[in-house]
């Protein structure tokens, strides 16, 4: 976590904040979570500033515009840089958070972050992730004295939130620029492209840095589908986390909910029966899964 | 029938030493073969410490794994086989032995300690693998011959609780 | 002791056939009221709900509650033994190990006994939270069998959206798209063609169409479906056995799970 620490002057006006994503789609490299923030007196200045969301402006004009808002006195920004491992471990993780669960808790830390610093925060921007009534509630719930707006395309909305993606967007540059390749040995060349599935480029660094054993680079993110269309075909590794899961199908983001999750009660011996290969022994066998072998 | 030779494991020199290199992972790899550990396997040492052992940290096919490095129990050594070949000097299998019923296992490598590691969830005193060593001491006293004063020992016990 | 005997046999035969697809082995519980089933499938996304009242039966003595285990597969044989028009007689002794299926012809010149092994299940009880259910469809079996065959040759998710124009069934798949809309029919000339909407409020779901096209198996049991919808909720797909009871199919919903794959 990456920012401007010191606790301003201002803090102690009522502030806004806006918060923006970057690198939420592409399958390798971080995901980043950046935010600005500034007294609200001085938001009819944001204008002046000439900020644009992130994706209509060319690399050279988000970088002058990122140097120069770190020299805005009357700024603050703050940026959560999400680590591929990090994203591909909680999405496969044996309790699975999704990547809106993910983006929600970035962002919710964030803002705590800077209310820790003393900022006084009483309005909130956002771009919205998954329904933006349901994560207006959440964000109201936890943060009770701010006032949150979330909207579609928020970063072209309000100057703060388009700060927010800049801020965000330039971190995710530079991170994957300057992204140390942890693997070793392989030609591991640097040309991922955009890192969005679709780009050509991607896709021809993915299936070059493919590997039947290990599937890819830590810098890949093992938990989006691309990955596991590609993965067909290589070494099949089994989890006992997945044991029970269906296999996705491409044409629908939607996961399968169990009856557990709405009340019904279920019970779980048969999956136990399953795990224990001390199956039929004393239960000080079964219990640590010692099993008699003859034949190897 | 099959027989395991451990010869090998007497001559320090003929055989490769495995330690700190055996990694007993949760789940199931369809492949058996080499393959770059090395270069994509990094275990991290991580901050936390459980029951004195320090664990480690490392991700596999996206998973997060943590995990921790046991010394096997004194008195007993981790081998890894290989099959040993059933070939004579022509290079020719013998026909007295079918495949399957009489294979002979030998020792390729050994190692004196491995690491172990969890999905998700740090290593502990509970893990079924950890607790799997429990074995070895019922084995010890199970095995163990049973000596004259064992015996008096236990008769005097008896008495005393009459 | 208990004894049960069916005059419409054949209703017991549809019954197995509408459930041993979606469960494997199930607890069936038999006492004064009536006999009855619940189970969930193995994946814990589907449930099976029967009851059979005891007033449907000729003849239905249970002396005590009584849980019998059985694979439905190898009951599903035997019950393919017995005459469409065959009389079936369910027998069992208290603390016994099987279960007895007797076949009568209509004309009673033909007798046949099966007896069948149990099997020791463990189960408790499940239990089915209530709901208040935001729209309910009632629509002929028939055309939700066929809605649900037509769009799994696209898709393999259904959604089921109902609003005030009526019912819409949608999916989507690699060759295309698909959507089919009901619109509430009550002028028609028999009762069970009708399609009755009862909306308190919209909805929109997600389903297996897997699933579905499990349950449409307990279409031949009777010419109308009821599914009841709420957001959030599983959906109860429900066919009414004859005067004498029910087997209703709760299925979980498939929720939004948002992967980007665009900028």
């Amino acid at each position: 976590m990456e920012s401007d620490c010191l606790t301003p002057e201002w803090a102690s006006q009522p502030c806004l904040i806006g918060i923006d994503e970057a690198g939420r789609g592409p399958v390798l490299g971080p995901m980043v979570y950046g935010c600005m923030y500034c007294p609200i007196s001085y938001q009819s200045s944001l204008a002046s500033l000439h900020f644009a969301d992130s994706k209509t402006l060319k690399e050279e004009k988000r970088e002058e515009l990122y140097e120069n808002l770190k020299l805005d006195k009357s700024l603050g920004w703050a940026v959560d840089v999400i680590d591929p491992r990090e994203l591909s471990a909680k999405m496969l993780a044996k309790n699975k958070t999704n990547l809106n669960g993910i983006s929600h808790n970035s962002a919710m830390g964030l803002i705590k972050r800077v209310l820790d610093m003393g900022v006084l925060l009483t309005e909130a921007y956002l771009d919205t992730v998954g329904d933006p009534e349901k994560y207006r509630i959440k964000l109201s719930e936890r943060f009770p004295s701010i006032k949150f707006v979330v909207s579609k395309k928020a970063d072209s909305l309000f100057p703060i939130v388009s700060g927010a993606s800049i801020v965000a967007k330039v971190t995710r540059d530079r991170a994957l620029r300057e992204w140390l390749v942890e693997e070793t040995g392989e030609d591991i060349n640097r040309n991922f492209g955009s890192g969005y599935p679709g780009d050509p480029e991607t896709k021809v660094w993915l299936v070059q840095h493919k590997h039947s054993v290990f599937g890819f680079p830590s810098l890949v993110r093992f938990s989006w589908g691309t990955c596991t269309t590609l993965l067909k075909g290589e070494v099949e590794v089994a989890w006992e986390a997945d044991e029970t899961e269906e296999s996705g199908n491409g044409s629908s983001n939607k996961r399968q909910a169990k009856l557990s999750s709405f009340g019904f009660k279920t019970c779980d011996k048969r999956s136990e029966e399953i795990e224990s290969s001390g199956k039929g022994r004393c239960k000080f066998f079964q219990a640590r899964k010692i099993q008699q072998l003859t034949q190897f | 029938m099959g027989t395991i030779d451990l010869r090998a494991a007497t001559d320090e020199n003929s055989i490769a030493d495995l330690s700190s290199q055996v990694h007993q992972l949760p789940c199931c790899i369809r492949f058996d073969g080499p393959a770059d550990v090395s270069h994509f396997f990094k275990p991290q040492s991580s901050d936390v410490e459980i029951d004195g052992v320090r664990t480690e940290e490392a991700h596999f096919r996206g998973r997060k794994l943590q995990g921790a490095t046991i010394s096997l129990p004194s008195g007993y050594s981790g081998f890894v086989l290989g099959q040993a070949s059933n070939l004579n000097a022509n290079g020719k299998r013998k026909a007295s032995m079918p495949a399957e019923e009489n294979q002979c296992w030998e020792v390729k490598a050994k190692f004196d300690n491995l690491t172990y590691w969890n999905h998700d969830s740090l290593p502990s005193k509970d893990d079924t693998f950890l607790r799997s060593f429990h074995w070895f001491s019922i084995a010890e006293a199970l095995h163990k011959p049973v000596k004259v004063e064992d015996l008096v020992a236990v008769s005097h016990c008896g008495k005393d609780k009459i | 002791m208990l004894e049960l005997r069916l005059v419409q046999g054949s209703l017991l035969k549809k019954v197995l056939e509408s459930i041993k697809d979606l469960v494997n082995d199930a607890n069936f519980d038999c006492s004064s009221t009536g006999f009855s089933l619940q189970a969930m499938d193995s994946s814990h996304v589907a449930l099976v709900s029967l009851l059979l009242r005891s007033e449907g039966f000729e003849h239905y003595r249970c002396d005590r509650n009584l849980s019998m285990g059985m694979n439905l597969g190898n009951m599903s044989k035997m019950l393919k033994c017995a005459g469409n028009d065959d009389i079936i007689t369910i027998k069992a002794d208290d603390g016994g190990d099987t279960v007895t299926f007797m076949f009568e012809s209509p004309t009673q010149d033909k007798i046949a006994d099966f007896e069948m092994k149990l099997m020791d299940i463990d189960s408790e009880h499940l239990g089915i939270p209530d709901a208040e259910y935001h729209s309910i469809v009632r629509m002929p079996s028939n055309e939700f069998s066929r809605i649900c065959k037509d769009l799994s040759s696209i898709g393999d998710t259904v959604v089921i959206s109902v609003t005030k124009e009526g019912v819409k069934f949608s999916t989507a798949g690699d060759i295309g798209t698909a959507n089919i809309v009901l619109r509430q029919n009550t002028t028609v000339d028999k009762p069970e063609d009708a399609i009755v909407i009862e909306m308190k409020e919209p909805v929109s779901l997600s389903f297996a169409l897997r699933y579905m096209n499990s349950f449409t198996k307990a279409t031949p049991l009777s010419d109308t479906v009821t599914i009841s919808l709420s957001s959030e909720l599983p959906v109860v797909v429900e066919y009414k056995v004859a005067e004498m009871g029910y087997i209703r199919y709760y299925l979980a919903p498939k929720i939004e799970e948002e992967e980007d794959t665009n900028p």
